[in-house]
């Protein structure tokens, strides 16, 4: 959990995005969201998320607008932009060539690839 | 319980200054905070385990605020800062006046002071509300300048120009800061 969690901490950027590229919507939505598609996994700290807000707002990926709560607080509701969707699609197609990379790199049957650079010692001890 | 959370989130943020960003950023806060209060209490929690769970939810907020508190020194230190410096300025034109009969131009440390006022002023205030003080300072320095130069070669109409400079210095500050908004 915790490990998974770090990994995924770098990427709250692109998973805000990915969300608000369907609809607007606000900080609790969004945590809920993220908390039931991982099944109570994942769950954000508020910190972090305004925080991701913050960012993305001021990289221009989004914009917020309030909500017309009569009750208590307002909600801060927040839209993606045209260069929230461009930096978006960016980040999928980072994404999908890591993880491409990585997979590769950690498959068991394929550590003989690469294998010119390694010393001949060193080959035999993997 | 809900006051209690409100009092919670008044508590983390009630340092920071009241600027744009602390001010949406409390609301934010809030709303989250009792949206999911709301919605843990309907799905069966206890108000108090309801409670906990928002409290531990919100993680560490200093962070968040990390860059609208840089730069900004203790509010507290400003006035026995203020007071030393009026003390300094005081004891600083008596001692002109005594010692070397600089009663005439000595006055001037006053605008000195007036000067090193806006600029602590501005030392203590956010970022973004230093543009009061640091006009003052330009204009203070300018009057300092007007004065020096008027005193020590008596022709004061060519000693004006420099309140035309002051105001030219003014504009230029104002577009860099339009073009680095945008």
């Amino acid at each position: 959990m915790s490990i998974a969690s770090d990994l995924i901490r770098g990427n709250t950027d692109m998973i805000i995005l990915a969300h608000l590229s369907r609809h607007d919507s606000y900080g609790y939505e969004i945590n809920k969201m993220i908390q039931q598609a991982s099944n109570r996994r994942l769950e954000l700290k508020e910190a972090t998320l305004y925080g991701a807000f913050r960012r993305l707002e001021e990289a221009g990926c989004i914009m917020f607008y309030w909500g017309d709560e009569s009750t208590g607080a307002r909600r801060r509701y927040y839209r993606i932009t045209p260069s929230g969707r461009v930096a978006l699609e960016q980040s999928l197609r980072d994404w999908g060539e890591a993880k491409d990379i990585i997979d590769t790199l950690i498959q068991k049957d394929n550590h003989t690839d690469g294998g010119e650079n390694h010393d001949r010692e060193n080959s035999s001890t993997c | 319980m809900t006051e209690k959370i409100q009092a919670h989130v008044d508590n983390l943020l009630k340092d920071a200054p009241r600027t744009r960003r602390v001010v949406d950023l409390h609301e934010e806060l809030l709303s989250g905070c009792l949206d999911k209060y709301a919605d843990l209490v309907a799905s069966g929690s206890s108000p108090e385990e309801a409670y906990d769970a928002v409290i531990a939810g919100i993680g560490d907020v200093d962070e968040l605020l990390g860059s609208a508190r840089k730069n900004v020194m203790d509010k507290k230190l400003l006035g026995p800062v203020s007071s030393s410096l009026w003390s300094l300025i005081v004891f600083g034109y008596l001692f002109l006046g005594f010692f070397f009969e600089l009663w005439h131009p000595g006055w001037l440390i006053f605008l000195v002071g007036a000067l090193l006022q806006n600029l602590l002023n501005a030392a203590f205030l956010h970022p973004d509300r230093r543009k009061g003080p640091l006009t003052g300072a330009l204009y203070i320095s300018a009057t300092i300048v007007f004065l020096i130069f008027g005193f020590a070669t008596m022709r004061w109409t060519i000693a004006c120009l420099i309140f035309a400079l002051a105001v030219a210095v003014q504009q230029i500050t104002r577009l860099i800061r339009v073009w680095r908004d945008d």
